[in-house]
């Protein structure tokens, strides 16, 4: 019983609210039957079980994941722009450097990277919707 | 909330359940023993596997809860929906054609 309430808690919450208590009871009566039929198929029982329990809980995730690919574009998302960000802003720094080595900078050498970081955000947002749809390719939605 | 097209073949789980909640509304642990009686004693569904099944077909909408005097929620009642109905309906006209199919081609074969 103690096993069986720990595998439970592989469920979401939400799945635990609505499906635990009950499941414990029919695991509970299914067991006190088993136990009945001797040691072996008590043991199997508990074994099926669970097997039962884990699979379950696997596939329960992966069919609450449907989200997953969105958030996964996002990810990618974000992923792609900080590396554009931070390779642009490491060759400017470059440059900022190299005008501010020859005198040439006479603006706020803060103008460019806040520039740099808002064309950063701007691409975010507008490349969201292709990289939502991409990632929703790369996982498409379990049936 | 899949379409029935969509839902066929049905999973061999699936289809007991369904079946065994066409005769009458069952709670969990009925099910369980209805199902193993229903097969022989061949599909032996474990809690996790009929709970993951039960959740799938509520949120399709094919079964559902069903109010008895008995409101504890670890004793809830389900029974089939009219959509569950016609999954049903159609699963077994599909297992009835492919029985047909199968029977002509063993009889051909045997003559």
């Amino acid at each position: 019983m103690f096993l069986y309430r720990m595998l439970l808690r592989l469920y979401s919450a939400e799945y635990q609210y609505d499906f635990g208590s009950e499941m414990l009871a029919v695991f509970r009566q299914a067991a006190d039957e088993h136990r009945t039929l001797g040691i072996l198929t008590y043991l199997q029982f508990l074994t099926a079980e669970c097997a039962g329990l884990i699979k379950g809980a696997l596939s329960e995730h992966h069919f609450r994941s449907s989200l997953a690919p969105f958030c996964g574009g996002i990810i990618f998302a974000a992923v792609v722009n900080y590396l554009f960000y931070s390779g642009i802003l490491r060759l400017l720094a470059t440059v900022d450097r190299a005008l501010h080595n020859a005198s040439l900078l006479g603006a706020d050498p803060l103008a460019m990277p806040i520039t740099i970081a808002m064309f950063g955000l701007a691409a975010l947002l507008a490349l969201l919707p292709l990289f939502i749809f991409l990632g929703s390719r790369i996982n498409p939605r379990p049936s | 909330m899949r379409h029935v097209v969509e839902a066929l073949p049905l999973t061999e789980p699936v289809f007991f359940i369904l079946l065994s909640l066409a005769s009458e509304p069952r709670h969990g642990y009925s099910l369980l023993k209805n199902i193993e009686s229903l097969s022989v004693g061949r599909v032996r569904l474990s809690t996790g596997t009929l709970y993951g099944a039960l959740r799938r077909l509520l949120e399709d909408g094919w079964i559902e809860r069903f109010q008895t005097d008995d409101k504890s929620r670890d004793k809830q009642t389900y029974r089939l929906t009219a959509q569950g109905l016609a999954v049903l309906e159609q699963e077994s006209d599909r297992l009835k054609q492919l029985s047909r199919i199968a029977t002509g081609i063993l009889r051909t074969r045997e003559a």
